[in-house]
């Protein structure tokens, strides 16, 4: 896609778009380390019960480590280390923050990860916290560079029903959505 | 024996025991790039630590972490647990703010796993 096809007038409407779609804040693209660290001190500021935010900022930590660790879409920093690329998109409603991140994933992983999600999602309360005991005192799982808890532990933070998504974008790649909601107040 | 003292950042927490005293505090935040390269030189230097023969008081008092550091944490505390199944003394004080539930509930998950004695103890 070149710059022509998103001229002026569409960033105006992208404007739009994500103000209107109540959009607190967004990022896309490589996250870093430093890039979480920083974005992290915005999701603080955040106006809501302290519990709450706090929840918030350790689903976003997750996500954002996710994507720098495991994003099939990497990009090269000028220092020559990789980082992983994708979107995280906090959203407000009345009642609840709204977090979603989406990033690309190996198609070839897509099956496993929609069977893992889909299991983890339909969990009781009580179930989740079972499993995120079991695994946290384990080994991790091999290919995980943290604790292979990260996705147990941002759906049990989740006040409502966790959603995925992982649709096909290529013969290789396809896109993995998360989301969670976190009540504003307890 | 050296002490080990390392500074808080934002994203790593303070760390400091003295291998006089046997008094190690870690305090603070942890979400590192990677949790293993930043509690590695911790393991190694308990490893070294209790290899004196000495025992150690652990004050355990981590406001937020995140799952990969966890695993260290655990890690850690396995350590803890070695020293006091070949005879000794060490004690856990696991600290967390009386309103931080999840902190509370993780340190008594812990203490519900671990054969050591571990204290749970809230403040304001």
């Amino acid at each position: 896609m070149n710059s022509s096809q998103f001229g002026i007038q569409e960033i105006f409407e992208f404007y739009q778009r994500i103000s209107s779609a109540r959009v607190l804040m967004t990022f896309k693209g490589a996250f870093s380390q430093e890039l979480l660290v920083q974005l992290g001190e915005l999701v603080k500021l955040q106006q809501g019960h302290d519990s709450k935010v706090q929840k918030m900022f350790s689903v976003f930590v997750e996500m954002a480590q996710n994507i720098l660790y495991y994003s099939a879409e990497k990009e090269v920093r000028g220092d020559g280390k990789e980082v992983g690329v994708g979107i995280i998109v906090i959203r407000e409603n009345e009642k609840s923050f709204v977090i979603t991140s989406g990033n690309a994933i190996e198609r070839e992983k897509a099956d496993e990860i929609r069977r893992y999600c889909q299991s983890l999602v339909e969990m009781s309360r009580e179930e989740l916290k079972a499993l995120h005991q079991q695994r946290r005192m384990q080994e991790p799982p091999k290919g995980s560079k943290g604790a292979g808890l990260g996705l147990i532990d941002m759906i049990r933070k989740s006040d409502e029903k966790a959603e995925f998504l992982i649709t096909n974008i290529s013969d290789k790649l396809a896109f993995f959505i998360l989301n969670i909601i976190i009540h504003k107040t307890v | 024996m050296n002490h080990l003292t390392i500074a808080g950042t934002k994203t790593t927490p303070s760390v400091m025991f003295n291998a006089e005293t046997g008094q190690l505090e870690i305090s603070g935040q942890s979400y590192p790039e990677s949790a293993l390269e930043f509690y590695q030189p911790i393991m190694d230097w308990l490893d070294a630590y209790f290899k004196s023969g000495q025992g150690a008081t652990l004050s355990f008092r981590l406001q937020y972490f995140n799952t990969s550091s966890s695993k260290c944490i655990l890690n850690i505390l396995r350590m803890f647990e070695k020293a006091y199944k070949e005879g000794k003394k060490v004690e856990v004080k696991w600290y967390h703010n009386e309103a931080d539930e999840q902190m509370q509930e993780t340190g008594e998950e812990f203490a519900e796993h671990l054969t050591l004695p571990f204290k749970v103890i809230a403040y304001k």
